[in-house]
Parts: structure tokens; C-alpha cells; sequence
């Protein structure tokens, strides 16, 4: 067994040095980035169409990939000793947009609610969403 | 807004490479989901080892019109089964595997037509006259009176979906201790469309009613808004609430349908759709409910493709091109396995329809977006 991780160490040593793995990481990054983005397109047709997607394809098993190659990724990341920093440039007008679109689904999602309750929705929103930012994307993070 | 690490220059070109094709891919895939989304196949099945609602097709039945959930067709006969499906198809693809115990065929097919289920029922006897009873009003509440028993119309309305207002005779409050009163209602007449609260139903017998699932599967019923009846609360508690109406529903009874071919009205009576020939109660029954339209012409049209033994022993398959069956008289195919030149038994039964790509289903398809996007909203 420890002969086994040691050839299994080996190879990871030596594909990261010969820069295939970093090679792999970027690849995945930029395809979870287009996994992600297409999958938001879809729950948002989704959620303006029911059944409209899902007549044809499971959104739940696309979140599941998405979510293992995104801790695949992970993995490799600290493997190839790269840290993944997403930098939101108040300027660019992509931030905006994906802030307005998230508020706007938000509020199509709520709108059958008592209107009392949308603030404390709003609030928890919001607040989980900062939560998992800090977690997964702020720069000062110490431990995973 | 992300930064990646920098590779070394040799893997440059290969990273550029693989970028190139995850966008091609992604292209490609994105075309072809786009294709699935704007021309869908419709699928269906029946395991007849499994009776269960999982099973998409209908019931089927054999050519007399019995159960054969068994899958069993005896030579010269055949096994009868039904899809509903609205748009515009061009072929459709039947695959089925038999029995392991069955005996393989050298012959047999399945053959395709398109309607309404209830046009494809037996004629019955014909209606010859308007349905008779003894009504009374008294004090503006209407009565029948059969076996010396008044039973009370649970309203005006109910009773006026029925019969006339010349048809009740007036009598008085003591007409009323003459005779016993029943404690039960008379409600709407069975095939009526009325309304409450958010739900629309079709009164299917004088004690059950049954929801309508959404707009679509009125409309795509034949049915239309304007026959729908207001009705109150006190109308709709004398009925029992039934399954819900949704699309593959045969029409129920009481339901008035026209074959513009032959100019014949009909309505559908406990499994048989039966001609209507006094005109008194055709005129009747036309002011009250629009006919369903049919067409006997476009119902007799069929479509037949031999199905031909697969790469595994067992199953068989076809291909027919179905768009020649006209559209606009109904959404439920009929399909019929016969023609085998000897006994079989069928295990699993699998039929896809494949959406015409065309411009009109593309129209079609976004014409139907629309309406979803403006309902929605419109619910908000």
C-alpha cells in the first residue's frame, strides 16, 4: 500500500513539475466558470418556464457535477500551490449586472410571499451569500 | 476577473488547442439542446410485465375492446393502445421486445391514426328524442318528479343546463305535501363545463365531477372558455372530486362532438359515441356547449409500418411518417399491433414522436413560450 502511494506521489510530483496539472486546472476553471454560468442560464429559464428544462435535462445531476469538479479543482489547486481569487471590480459592469440579475430572480422567487416576510428573506439571502464568498473566495483565508 | 497561472510556453499551444475544442463541444452542445428544446421527441411506453403509472401509454385493449394488459394478440387480432401528444410530428419510431416464451412472427405492424379517443369509440343507438322528465317549478325552484318522488334542482341554472324553461309546469307550495322529497340534488347536466373558485370542471356523472389540469388541456380537449359556467358553492358540494383531467383524457360522457364530414352530431353516452337526430334537443344541446369538432375523414386516415426484427432476437421495430395525419381533430393517436400471422406476447412497448423541424414549430414553439411567460406573470 505505501509502495502504491509513493508511485501515486511520484506521478503527481512529476506532472506537476512538468506543468500538466496546471495545464488541467486552468482548463477546469475556465470550464466550471462556463458550467456555472450555463447552469444559472437554465435555472433561470427554468424558473420563468417550469419544466421548460427540465422536461429534458436534470439540473439537480448538472449542480452535482459542477459542485464535484469544483472540489476536484480545489484539490488540484493546492496541489499546483494556486490559490483562486476571484477580484470583483466594482467598475465592471459584469459585477452589476450579476447583482441585479441574482436581486431580480431573488424577487420573482419571493413574490407570493407575505410581503412582511421579503425583508427577512432578503436579509437571510444575502447574508448566506456573503457567508459562502468569504469562505470559499476572500483572499485572507487561513484554512479550508 | 480571475487570474490563472501562467504555463510554460511548450504547453501554450496545447492549452489553446483544448480551449478551442471545450468551446467547439460546447457549441455543438448547446445547438443540439436548443434542437431538443425547440423540436422535442415525445416518448412513451407500456411494460405489460408491470401495470403501474409508469407507464405512459394507455391502457390497451384488443379489437373487441377487452382489457390486454397481457400483451397478448392472437392472430388476427390486435393490440390497441393510444398516445396524446399535441404538435405538429413528422415520424414516429415503435419498438417493442415480445416475451422470451413468445413465438418470433414472420409479419406484423402497427398501424397509426389520429383524433379524439371519443371519436374512435363505437356509434351507439341513436338519440331520438329529447330526454323526457316531469319538472315542476314552484316558487322559482324547480323539481322533477320520477316514482312519486320530487327530486330539487340545486338550481336554476342546473336545471336550465337540462331542459328548457317552457318544459316546467307551475304549480303551487302544496304540490309539495302531496309528494315525498328526496334528500338529493339534481345538478348540472353530465358533460357540462363550470367554473369555481380557480378550477374549471366537467360534470362526468350526476354525482362525480372532475378538474380540468390547465388551460391547455381544455382547449387542446376541444373545449372552450366561453361554454365554462360560473357555478357556486352550493352547486359544486352535491359532486365528488375526481382525478384530474389532464392531456389523453378520452372526453367524458356527455360531451356533444361534430364530424364536419358528415354533418353529424354525436354525444358520448357510457362508451358509445351516439348520433343525435332529434333536432329539438340538437338545437338544445348547441346553444348550450360548442360541439367538439371532428372529422371522420381525417380519423379513417392511417399510417402502417411493418416492424422488423432488431439486432437482439426478441424486439422489433419501425419507422412511420406520420405527417399526412392531419392535425386540428384531436391529439390522440391511436395505434393498433396487428396483422401477426401468429399468436404473440408482447413485453415492453416503446413509441417516440419526432417534432417536424420547421419554421411553423419554431413559430409554434415560441407562440407557446409566449403564453407560458404571459400566464406566469400574469399569476404573479
Amino acid at each position: 500500500m505505501s509502495q502504491i502511494n509513493q508511485k501515486w506521489m511520484q506521478s503527481i510530483i512529476h506532472y506537476k513539475e512538468n506543468g500538466v496539472l496546471t495545464l488541467l486546472y486552468n482548463l477546469l476553471i475556465e470550464f466550471l466558470f462556463i458550467g456555472y454560468l450555463g447552469f444559472l442560464s437554465l435555472l433561470s429559464i427554468e424558473m420563468m418556464l417550469p419544466l421548460f428544462i427540465t422536461a429534458h435535462i436534470s439540473l439537480t445531476k448538472l449542480f452535482i457535477i459542477l459542485f464535484l469538479l469544483s472540489f476536484f479543482t480545489l484539490v488540484l489547486g493546492r496541489i499546483v500551490e494556486q490559490d483562486f481569487k476571484i477580484r470583483l471590480q466594482k467598475k465592471n459592469p459584469l459585477v452589476w449586472i450579476g447583482f441585479f440579475f441574482t436581486l431580480c430572480m431573488f424577487l420573482l422567487s419571493t413574490l407570493r410571499f407575505p410581503l412582511s416576510t421579503i425583508p427577512f428573506l432578503l436579509l437571510a439571502f444575502f447574508s448566506i451569500l456573503w457567508l459562502l464568498w468569504k469562505i470559499f473566495f476572500c483572499e485572507d483565508q487561513t484554512s479550508f | 476577473m480571475f487570474h490563472l497561472p501562467i504555463l510554460p510556453s511548450r504547453l501554450q499551444t496545447v492549452y489553446q488547442g483544448i480551449r478551442i475544442l471545450l468551446y467547439l463541444s460546447l457549441f455543438i452542445g448547446i445547438t443540439l439542446f436548443a434542437l431538443k428544446l425547440f423540436f422535442p421527441t415525445f416518448s412513451f411506453k407500456y411494460n405489460f410485465r408491470v401495470s403501474n403509472s409508469r407507464n405512459t401509454l394507455s391502457a390497451p385493449y384488443s379489437e373487441k375492446r377487452t382489457p390486454a394488459n397481457n400483451g397478448k394478440i392472437i392472430s388476427s387480432g390486435a393490440l390497441i393502445t393510444s398516445a396524446s401528444v399535441s404538435g405538429t410530428f413528422s415520424s414516429l419510431t415503435a419498438h417493442l421486445t415480445l416475451e422470451k416464451k413468445s413465438a418470433l412472427p414472420e409479419n406484423f405492424s402497427v398501424v397509426i391514426r389520429r383524433s379524439y379517443q371519443s371519436f374512435f369509440l363505437p356509434t351507439g343507438m341513436p338519440i331520438t328524442s329529447f330526454p323526457e322528465e316531469t319538472i315542476y317549478k314552484i316558487a322559482d325552484t324547480y323539481y322533477a318528479l320520477k316514482d312519486n318522488t320530487l327530486y330539487l334542482f340545486v338550481s336554476p341554472s342546473a336545471f336550465l343546463s337540462r331542459y328548457t324553461e317552457s318544459m316546467a309546469h307551475e304549480e303551487n307550495e302544496s304540490f309539495l305535501t302531496a309528494h315525498t322529497l328526496s334528500e338529493e340534488f339534481i345538478g348540472y347536466r353530465v358533460g357540462s363545463l363550470v367554473s369555481f373558485a380557480d378550477g374549471v370542471f366537467i360534470i362526468t356523472s350526476e354525482t362525480d365531477m372532475r378538474p380540468i389540469g390547465n388551460a391547455e388541456t381544455l382547449l387542446t380537449l376541444g373545449y372552450r372558455f366561453e361554454d365554462v359556467l360560473p357555478a357556486s358553492e352550493e352547486e359544486i358540494g352535491i359532486y365528488k372530486r375526481g382525478r384530474i383531467i389532464l392531456l389523453g383524457a378520452i372526453h367524458p360522457d356527455g360531451t356533444l362532438l361534430f364530424d364536419q364530414d358528415t354533418n353529424t352530431y354525436y354525444l358520448i353516452d357510457k362508451g358509445f359515441k351516439r348520433p343525435i337526430e332529434d333536432s329539438v334537443y340538437l338545437n338544445f344541446l348547441k346553444e348550450k356547449q360548442m360541439p367538439v369538432l371532428v372529422s371522420s375523414f381525417a380519423s379513417a386516415k392511417q399510417v402502417s409500418c411493418a416492424l422488423r426484427p432488431g439486432l437482439l432476437g426478441q424486439s422489433f421495430s419501425c419507422d412511420a411518417s406520420i405527417d399526412t395525419l392531419t392535425s386540428g381533430f384531436g391529439n390522440d393517436f391511436i395505434l393498433s399491433i396487428q396483422d401477426n400471422d401468429i399468436d404473440i406476447e408482447l413485453q415492453t412497448l416503446d413509441v417516440s414522436f419526432k417534432t417536424k423541424q420547421s419554421k411553423d414549430t419554431i413559430l409554434l414553439t415560441l407562440s407557446q413560450i409566449k403564453q407560458r411567460l404571459i400566464s406566469r406573470l400574469g399569476a404573479l
